[in-house]
């Protein structure tokens, strides 16, 4: 295993010196914060920017409130501008749920449109005359640039791993910043947050953790959520601004060639989902060098039984050649090999997984027949994933909560199969 | 003895020892049940924190057992076993509601405030609902197979288990009813990949939420029925029913899966036609059984 990032702290004078700063910092902190007044009922928390449509012209940027307040919007203004823009949320509802007594907060959701790609857009939501700092986020790419993309699950239990793994998100964006690495646009989150999605309390925790993968400059890292066995009920669509009935199966474009797919195991796996699947691969599948697919419960799990994305969504994924299905729910680290009609196959999808953002961790059972090439690529440590992507390599590593690289391996393109009659495809995987 | 209640015997000696085989494969050999889940989880989750390798060991033992019961409940049934086997399903369907595995009923048209709050915290108990019939099935067993009643009589089914049946029967079918008619998403799938497989049709999903909100409906009355009246049909018709919606876990499932997750279902059917075969005989006046120093 090798690092995923170069710490200077691994020398030891630094540390002792950094050890300093550190408390120094955190002791005046401390008394800033002792000091403080407590947070106004109207002051903007749990400041995010999630993405359901196309996360290069839009995005949705939501709040929470205690009270309800009567005007919530979000000041924008792109990086260079002076002049902000105000725009007034669209949906403002107060929490399913209760909270044993305590007030029940709001949410409120602002829909970002006509925005520029690749774009740093700095904004501010603000509740009445309470505004939140100052963020910013940055919109996704419709051009060929080298991007990257975290992918992770099952946050629902170990909550200190879930912090320090949202901490650690935070440092991997900026990571990549300073070493002009291709940059992580979002968090591709596979469902599972928390424990039981009926209960408030456990979501508003959820999105104070959440705030940890901002960045100390104000850099907010978009969401793109799946739904889990555990985010049942109506919460999980307030919190991520879906529709009240949503069924959350929805794609998205990550640049002008990588596409994502984000379904939903806790529905219909059989009925309109897979309709829209093969609609939506039909049509964008060859429009993109990269497809890939998130959801929660695996078609080939690495501990469990598979769900009904085997019978209903497999078929389409091999017919159509998905690079990489992003799988949850098992708790540990897996990797399979090309699968294709039940067997290894180089022209297959590579299935990852299972969840590692703070839950418990499992033991693969590698003596499936699709794990036990790669076995040595399974384990049982908190992780995400780190997925990059250029028009001709899309590589994917595997970084544990230490900042190890714990797995890392390369899938070339696929030919389109009009083109590949006459060419033989050249998938492969490379460790 | 007549040859009913020899009937009724061998039936739940064969419906119980198959649940207990298909408990045994899944519990003991695939493992995944909320049963592990509650045993390794950590407690702050809702488990019990064992760690998986001890809970791991812990379920392959369970499985031995439900092996051992299933054996024995064929060659040689055993009261202990049996007592084990209740234990276990009771303890499955905590576990189940422990770690909130399964179904999550919506409780929205409750409105807000108390009385959602109730039925947030009732619909967690739904585990117990649904597995009703699986828990009774080796406690009916217990009660019919060395009933004194029986065995002086050859009279299988006093009023205590007669209400025991009644009350787990509908307990399953009115939970089931209700995950129809909230539209689970695996019964949907169950419908669409079952046609599809069975009839090579394509049922469009808005057919499949019209049939399963009829099949719903279905079983709340049926469920309600069966407490009220002594009707044979509508028991019948439970039989009928908990067999094709059990072998349709091999349609939609394949052999391999199909098999336990249609043994585990054994009571939806069994159970119900033992009330077919008792509700054809006459039914002894309780005065009589009470003179003669019933079971009850
Ligand atoms: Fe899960």
């Amino acid at each position: 295993m090798h690092r995923y990032w170069n710490s200077p702290l691994q020398d030891a004078s630094l540390r002792g010196l950094m050890a300093i700063v550190v408390t120094m910092a955190l002791s005046a902190l401390t008394s800033c914060v002792s000091q403080a007044e407590p947070p106004h009922t109207l002051t903007p928390r749990h400041v995010r920017v999630i993405w359901h449509d196309d996360p290069a012209t839009s995005a949705i940027v939501s709040w929470t409130t205690t009270e309800p307040g009567t005007k919530h919007l979000v000041k924008l203004r792109a990086d260079g501008q002076e002049d902000w823009t105000s725009i007034e949320s669209d949906r403002n509802e107060q929490f399913q749920g209760e909270l044993g007594g305590d007030t029940v907060p709001y949410a409120h959701h602002t829909t970002l449109t006509d925005l520029q790609p690749a774009t740093e857009y700095h904004v501010v939501c603000q509740t009445d005359d309470h505004p939140s700092r100052e963020f910013y986020f940055i919109t996704a790419p419709n051009d060929d640039r080298p991007i990257s993309l975290l992918f992770g699950g099952d946050s629902r239990s170990g909550i200190d791993e879930r912090q320090n793994v949202n901490r650690m998100m935070a440092r991997m964006v900026a990571e990549q910043q300073v070493a002009e690495r291709p940059p992580i646009l979002a968090l591709a989150h596979g469902g599972d947050f928390i424990r039981n999605g009926t209960a408030l309390d456990q979501w508003l925790a959820w999105l104070d953790h959440h705030e940890l993968t901002t960045g100390d400059d104000g850099r907010l890292l978009p969401i793109i959520p799946a739904r889990g066995n555990h985010d049942m009920g109506p919460i999980f669509n307030q919190v991520f601004a879906f529709p009240e009935r949503d069924e959350n199966y929805y794609a998205v474009s990550l640049s002008s060639y990588v596409r994502l797919a984000t379904l939903n195991t806790e529905t219909s796996t059989a009925g309109d989902q897979r309709d829209w699947l093969a609609d939506e691969l039909a049509a964008e599948r060859w429009n993109h060098r990269w497809y890939i697919a998130q959801y929660h419960k695996p078609a080939f799990p690495a501990v469990k039984i598979p769900s009904g994305a085997l019978t209903n969504w497999v078929p389409l994924f091999e017919q159509y050649q998905v690079n990489m299905a992003c799988e949850a729910d098992g708790h540990v680290i897996k990797r399979t090999p090309p699968l294709k009609g039940t067997k290894v196959d180089p022209e297959g999808v590579v299935y990852i997984g299972e969840g590692g953002l703070g839950v418990g961790q499992r033991t693969p059972k590698t003596s499936r027949w699709y794990l036990q090439d790669t076995a040595e690529h399974c384990g049982s440590e908190h992780h995400l994933h780190l997925l990059t992507f250029r028009p001709e390599r899309f590589d994917c590593r595997v970084v544990t909560m230490d900042g190890e690289v714990f797995d890392e391996f390369t899938l070339a393109p696929r030919t389109p199969p009009q083109v590949s009659a006459r060419t033989p495809d050249a998938a492969s995987v490379t460790n | 003895m007549s040859d009913d209640n020899k009937t009724i015997d061998w039936l739940l000696r064969c419906g119980v020892a198959l649940q207990c085989a298909g408990y045994a494969w899944l519990v003991g050999v695939v493992l995944e049940t909320p049963l592990l889940a509650w045993l390794w989880e950590p407690a702050d989750v809702g488990g019990l924190g064992l760690g998986e390798a001890r809970g791991m060991a812990i379920v392959r033992v369970v499985g031995v057992l439900l092996t051992l019961a299933a054996v024995s409940t064929i060659m040689r049934p055993s009261r202990v076993l049996l007592g084990l086997v209740f234990l276990f399903q009771l303890l499955l369907a905590y576990a189940a509601w422990q770690t909130y595995d399964g179904f999550p009923l919506d409780v929205a048209w409750l409105g807000g405030g108390q009385l959602r709050a109730w039925g947030e915290t009732a619909v967690r108990l739904f585990p117990f609902a649904a597995g009703a019939a699986r828990i009774a099935a080796p406690l009916v067993l217990l009660l019919v197979h060395w009933s004194k009643i029986r065995k002086l009589m050859g009279i299988a089914i006093t009023p205590t288990v007669e209400w025991l049946l009644r009350v787990s029967i509908a307990l399953t079918f009115a939970a089931h009813g209700l995950e129809a008619m909230q539209q689970r998403g695996s019964f949907l799938d169950m419908l669409i990949v079952t046609a599809h497989r069975l009839f090579d049709v394509r049922l469009e999903e808005s057919t499949a939420q019209t049939m399963l909100l009829i099949i719903g409906v279905i079983d709340l009355v049926v469920a309600v029925l069966i407490v009220a009246r002594r009707w044979r049909p509508v028991v019948g018709y439970m039989a009928a029913w908990g067999l094709i919606t059990a072998a349709a876990r091999f349609f939609a499932l394949g052999v391999d899966r199909g098999w336990y997750e249609f043994a585990i279902r054994s009571a939806h059917w069994v159970l119900p036609l033992v009330l077919v075969l008792a509700w054809r005989l006459v039914p002894v006046p309780d005065a009589l059984l009470r003179s003669i120093g019933s079971d009850d």
